[in-house]
């Protein structure tokens, strides 16, 4: 477990403890590159789409003649034309809003794995979204979300910034005896008044208080103020051309791009989005679910461009709670179901390919006679990310109680 | 005449003798044996059994007696007038439960009753979405439905100004570290509308109490049944009367020695048996309550139950349901509740089959009473009475109580029966608490911190939305935590990087008027007070009796070596005002205003 102390002792080098102010950022890339390019830190991108995406939507098994009849107004078929789904592999047809992506298919950085899912089947958003974020399905009582235990679990000492939710509130999936910085917006981040008096005045009152919890939380988060100060003097802005989309989540993708490229340490960046839940008007190629569906896509694909130089060393994640049923209901749109897809996006993802499994769609092979069945337990996917990229092997510790197999995906 | 006098005196004597009695009932707190002045007990008093104390309310306690404020407290003997008055304002205070469920449709419910009533057509695709909203919204004003938004600011608004302005402090304290005990979320749809409810009716009124009536009142609540699942619980269908019934009937051509056979080998296949449960079917039992029930409720994750105990006690809450007569009433748009119960018990619903939880044995088909029973085991079990022990000395005492300090404080549940007074006054005189007073080792929640600082400043609300906003920022949405487990009591769970920034970040805020809906007092510049002094007198009014020198000291020094328009002058400018509101925001997100 890594402690605050610990971390202000090991980092000993002069860089945090310079006063308030400006820390030039070539002096902070040049104490960074020294200590060796191959020890350059991993970053897992995690994007939670709340509301629970339709993944028989997002990635559509179009020669399912099932689907077709129990969705007479949402099916969507492959044909010629740029507004239907672009045919992947001969069974499986990508969301046209979703197309900005498709070039990473194609390059093979891009995978998808389908009928993925929890195996305690409550439709309930808050009760799936709570298992999903704390890694123990079925278990209401644990007390830390997986992501936190993985940070406990990462091989070697972290910066202040190693863990960030870029979000309103730390989100269950960060909370734990780790540290994790919530950072609604990077620009606002700190106190409230910039004058410099206020700034030492804080800095006095938390660094020489008896009380060590509070004085450990107050250095730690004016180290991270300085941290975060110092990369938004730096101007880090997207590369030339890259747009992301206006939008909360293009924004969050943005400044996660920003805290990648400024080097400030971050292996773990959690944020979310909401929007998926279409139980009416859902859409087809416009509509709700298209919406929606085209921020994601543009504001990944601007930040995976936006990372050229780093993507060897990120990988990005997305996840949904459950999935939407495979009828579809009398409001044009559909209710909660189990499996959906997700994504997975890094230069070594097994990409180009939609893993994991999903049946014919006849009645008597879906959940409860109404939903897509779940073939791949959530936590083989995340496990695997978590060993292959981060080398995190202790699947005992990060998913208590599961006893399943990680899905090869990454090498 | 000698005999009129005679009884006249005993008569006086006898009153005498009640005087005194009534005097002599009232706890007597051993603050003096813990070589504490009147001033720091009765500051340790405050910080402990109310939210913070309010300016000049150290004095007044010292005046009207420690026991005697300590007294009062317990039998919440203060007027509520002004608190009242402030409550009014609120729609929700003046409805009954049934009116509140009736008028807070959630947006789901709204849309079905307009279509219902041909507001709107059934296929809403054929609407645009503007259209569609203002349809709903005019018929939600016809009908004066409310927002469950609203609701919930309401439910935040009515704890928030409860517990800045009551003088009935103790039972605002309680009614939190109890709400938190038996936690339920606002983030469950279906137990939302119901939470204004369960703090009134089955938290509230028995947190001075018996712990059984609270357990009770919790199990049968329709937020907690709706929150874990339990009105969704259902016996297996071999396992009701209905079935029994049916196997009767097609026994009688059998022998009846197969039949009894039959009978004991299924209970013994059922209770050791590790069953894992089928979820969300239909039928079938829910386990979740049955399991929080004992793991946080009452005996504790440690307490010693199996999970044969978790399926039995399932078995035996079965058939525990919301009323469904009750919600068709809301459903139809009945005026009231006409006196029926939002709680029922279903008895086809029942596991009627004999249980064994906790190394007891229940007997078979006795309805209601099955529950109950279990109910009244784990309230009177050493674990729980543990459980209960830690949690309290944890709120009141210390994060680390010593075990021979638990075990006391569990007796006193044990022999007193679960009674709940009995726990705090066990804790206010015992030489634990006395002890902690002047070590400043608690930690501030995050409402409590807020609350605290509202108190201190005299603050007045005109709106409670800003407040519920940054206590959620700060790290506790009210009414909202997601897991049963309720918020911890540590400083270890508040504390971290971004919750100090927020602290400062509130103080500065509220003092440089950025909340709206709140005011605060900041004491008016004297020209004659240096800054420095001005920071000094601040510090000893938001810290009564702590030793603040060091802090006004280092802060003084800072603004001396600072810019010129903070050094003390005579100006009032504006600058030199929005900089003081700033330093004194400060102060309250200072470390030493985070501990109490």
């Amino acid at each position: 477990m890594w402690t605050r102390k610990a971390f202000l002792k090991s980092l000993g080098i002069g860089l945090y403890s310079i006063s308030i102010g400006s820390v030039p950022l070539f002096l902070n890339r040049a104490i960074m590159a020294s200590s060796d390019e191959e020890r350059r830190r991993k970053t897992l991108i995690v994007i939670f789409q709340r509301g629970a995406m339709d993944g028989l939507m997002a990635v559509s098994p179009f020669k399912d003649s099932h689907l077709k009849k129990m969705r007479p107004t949402l099916m969507m078929n492959v044909d010629q034309s740029g507004q239907s789904l672009i045919d992947l592999d001969g069974s499986f047809g990508l969301h046209p809003a979703f197309n900005s992506m498709l070039p990473f298919f194609i390059n093979r950085e891009l995978a998808i794995v389908h009928g993925v899912g929890s195996p305690y089947p409550t439709r309930s958003h808050f009760d799936a979204q709570n298992y999903m974020e704390s890694g123990t399905p079925g278990i209401k009582g644990t007390q830390s979300g997986w992501l936190n235990r993985a940070v406990g679990l990462l091989d070697r000492e972290g910066t202040p910034l190693r863990s960030v939710s870029v979000t309103k509130r730390q989100p269950f999936a960060t909370q734990g005896d780790e540290s994790t910085v919530v950072v609604p917006d990077l620009r606002s981040f700190g106190l409230r008044s910039g004058h410099q008096t206020i700034k030492n005045i804080y800095r006095t009152l938390y660094s020489e208080t008896g009380f060590e919890a509070l004085r450990d939380a107050g250095q730690e988060s004016i180290s991270v103020m300085k941290m975060i100060s110092a990369i938004n003097a730096s101007k880090h802005r997207p590369a030339k051309g890259i747009v992301y989309p206006k939008s909360r989540i293009g924004n969050n993708l943005r400044q996660i791009a920003q805290l990648i490229k400024a080097d400030v340490g971050l292996e773990i960046a959690f944020t979310e989005m909401g929007g998926w839940d279409t139980h009416r008007r859902q859409g087809t190629t416009a509509g709700s679910f298209a919406r929606q569906a085209k921020i994601l896509a543009d504001s990944v694909v601007a930040l995976w461009r936006d990372l050229e130089d780093h993507r060897q060393n990120v990988v990005l994640l997305t996840m949904t709670e459950f999935g939407r049923t495979v009828r579809e209901n009398g409001s044009g749109g559909t209710d909660h179901g189990r499996a959906s897809c997700l994504f997975i996006l890094g230069s070594q993802v097994d990409g180009g390919k939609v893993h994991g499994h999903i049946p014919v769609l006849a009645p008597e092979a879906l959940e409860d006679q109404r939903d897509l069945p779940v073939t791949t337990d959530f936590r083989s996917v995340f496990a695997e990310v978590a060993a292959q990229h981060l080398s995190i092997t202790n699947d005992t510790i990060l998913f208590p109680g599961w006893s399943g197999r990680r899905l090869p995906l990454l090498s | 005449m000698f005999q009129l006098a005679k009884i006249r005196f005993a008569l006086l004597l006898l009153l005498a003798f009640c005087l005194v009695a009534t005097h002599v009932v009232a706890t007597s707190l051993p603050y003096a044996k813990a070589g504490l002045t009147d001033r720091e007990a009765a500051t340790h008093l405050l910080n402990r059994f109310t939210f913070g104390p309010r300016p000049g309310q150290i004095d007044r306690v010292i005046e009207i007696g420690l026991d005697n404020w300590f007294r009062q407290q317990i039998e919440s003997e203060n007027s509520t007038a002004g608190l009242d008055l402030r409550l009014a304002q609120l729609g929700i205070t003046n409805m009954t439960t049934f009116q509140v469920l009736s008028r807070h449709p959630s947006n789901g419910s709204l849309r079905s009753m307009a279509i219902r009533d041909g507001v709107v057509p059934e296929n809403i695709v054929d609407l645009e979405a503007d259209q569609l909203k203002t349809k709903l919204q005019e018929y939600a004003k016809e009908h004066r439905f409310r927002s469950q938004s609203l609701l919930m600011q309401e439910l935040k608004g009515r704890k928030i100004l409860r517990s800045v302005y009551t003088d009935n402090q103790l039972v605002e304290v309680l009614t939190d570290f109890w709400f938190n005990h038996f936690n339920v979320s606002t983030t469950h749809g279906q137990a939302r509308p119901w939470i204004p409810s369960y703090e009134e009716v089955a938290i509230r009124p028995y947190v001075l109490g018996r712990f059984y009536d609270m357990l009770e009142a919790t199990a049968k609540h329709p937020a907690m049944l709706f929150y874990l699942d339990n009105h969704q619980s259902n016996a297996e269908e071999s396992a009701t009367a209905k079935a029994k019934r049916k196997r009767r009937r097609t026994r009688k051509s059998r022998l009846s020695k197969t039949s009894l056979g039959a009978a004991k080998s299924e209970e013994n296949m059922m209770s050791s048996q590790a069953i894992i449960p089928k979820p969300n079917k239909k039928r079938g039992i829910n386990e979740n309550y049955a399991r929080e029930l004992l793991e946080l409720h009452t005996l504790g994750v440690d307490g010693g139950y199996t999970q044969a105990d978790v399926v039995a006690t399932a078995r035996a809450l079965t058939g525990w349901k919301v009323n469904g007569k009750y919600l068709n009433r809301i459903k139809k748009g009945k005026n009231s509740d006409n006196a029926i119960n939002s709680f029922t018990f279903v008895k086809s619903s029942h596991d009627i089959n004999p249980k064994t939880v906790l190394g007891q044995r229940l007997s078979p088909n006795r309805g209601i009473a099955d529950g109950k029973q279990v109910l009244d085991i784990v309230a009177q079990h050493p674990s729980t009475a543990q459980h209960i022990a830690r949690k309290l000395a944890v709120r009141f005492v210390t994060e680390s109580p010593t075990e021979a300090y638990i075990n006391r404080l569990a007796q006193i549940f044990l022999s007193s029966s679960g009674n709940l007074r009995q726990m705090i006054e066990g804790i206010a005189t015992s030489p634990e608490f006395w002890a902690e007073a002047k070590r400043y080792r608690k930690t501030k929640s995050p409402f409590r911190f807020v609350v605290s600082t509202l108190r201190i400043t005299e603050a007045e609300i005109k709106s409670t939305r800003q407040l519920s906003n940054w206590i959620a920022r700060i790290g506790e949405p009210l009414y909202a935590c997601q897991p049963p487990t309720g918020y911890a009591d540590t400083g270890g769970y508040w504390i971290n990087s971004g919750s100090v920034l927020n602290r400062a970040n509130f103080g500065m805020d509220l003092f440089t008027g950025k909340i709206r809906g709140v005011r605060v007092k900041l004491a008016e510049d004297s020209p004659k007070q240096s800054l420095s002094e001005r920071i000094q007198s601040l510090c000893l009014s938001l810290f009564p009796i702590r030793d603040t020198e060091k802090m006004w000291r280092q802060i003084g020094q800072i603004l001396l070596a600072s810019s010129p328009e903070l050094k003390p002058d005579r100006k009032r400018t504006k600058t030199r005002r929005q900089q003081t509101a700033q330093i004194v925001g400060l102060i309250i997100g200072s470390p030493q205003f985070q501990v109490y």
